[in-house]
């Protein structure tokens, strides 16, 4: 189900949702890892949790 | 701080992923918004659902004893490499050291000298090996005609065309004497005067002529012979006739 969740997302998006709520690193250590800077990663972390959040949204409709 | 702003806010705000300040402006919106403090739970329970599926966070001393136990699988595996076992040997050992060094230096020099050994074999066999020119025996023929013994040498010149112009000596020609006259030569002092075997009468002029390497002197003739050769033409110097008598008598 999750990995469903997560090809909704941009590979960019993908990246950085999982390196901060999957394993834990701050923002600016995904920042340093992704070689961005922490406004971009914190723009691509938004957009991805709010199109985790519609896909649970649909899941959740579908189910009995 | 307005609703439409909040719910840009909310994915962040929810992991504490925002500035204190707009953290705290956030809060207090949502004190006073109903909607947005139902959209806020709504999106920590979308956080809630996806941190359910993160690996279980381990302890360092876990991380540890793995990274050891998986070091010492490597370490049995792999055999040691032959210049890895050399250094372990020999490391500690500066004399097994130095020989093995002086045996590679015996080694290289024993291959240049016996490279150098071939080279000079090769170069005799191929008789590429220079002997000095003053060593080298003189050939016969290198020897001037004045050397060998019973032989005079006479001077040409190509006077004789006609052109009356005196040219340099071209040549020097072999000339072999009777054996009467080459007795007379060995002793220079007692030359006697012997008719020449020529082709016509002897050009005397009493006019000193020019000759190379010889100044005029005006008491002496100057006698030309022209042999068969046209090349070869004989000229001697003999004092004139009253002073040869003269010398004769006395």
């Amino acid at each position: 189900m999750i990995e469903e969740a997560l090809r909704t997302l941009t590979e960019k998006e993908r990246a950085a949702l999982v390196l901060r709520d999957l394993e834990g690193l701050t923002t600016e250590e995904v920042a340093g890892v992704l070689g961005s800077s922490p406004t971009t990663v914190r723009s691509q972390i938004s957009s991805a949790r709010v199109k985790i959040k519609k896909f649970r949204d649909r899941y959740l409709r579908r189910r009995p | 701080m307005k609703c439409r702003h909040v719910e840009e806010l909310m994915p962040l705000y929810v992991a504490s992923d925002l500035p204190a300040a707009e953290m705290r402006a956030v809060a207090d919106h949502l004190q006073n918004c109903e909607a947005c403090l139902q959209l806020s739970h709504e999106f920590r329970a979308s956080q809630g659902w996806l941190q359910s599926y993160a690996p279980p966070a381990l302890s360092e001393r876990f991380y540890t004893g793995l990274q050891e136990s998986v070091m010492r699988e490597i370490q049995a595996g792999r055999r040691p490499l032959f210049f890895e076992r050399l250094r372990e040997r020999w490391f500690l050992n500066p004399a097994f050291a130095l020989a093995a060094l002086l045996l590679i230096a015996g080694a290289v020099a024993m291959a240049v000298y016996m490279q150098q050994g071939e080279k000079r074999v090769t170069q005799r066999a191929e008789g590429t090996d220079v002997v000095p020119q003053e060593q080298q025996p003189r050939k016969d023929q290198d020897i001037a005609p004045f050397e060998k013994p019973n032989q005079m040498i006479t001077r040409a010149d190509s006077s004789h065309k006609g052109k009356g112009v005196r040219h340099p000596i071209r040549q020097i020609v072999e000339v072999s004497l009777p054996e009467p006259f080459v007795d007379e030569f060995e002793n220079p002092d007692e030359i006697a005067w012997q008719e020449p075997v020529i082709d016509q009468e002897p050009l005397i002029t009493e006019i000193p002529g020019q000759h190379e390497g010889v100044k005029p002197n005006p008491d002496m003739l100057r006698i030309e012979l022209q042999t068969s050769n046209p090349s070869i033409r004989i000229i001697w110097f003999t004092p004139k006739a009253e002073d040869a008598r003269k010398t004769d008598t006395e």
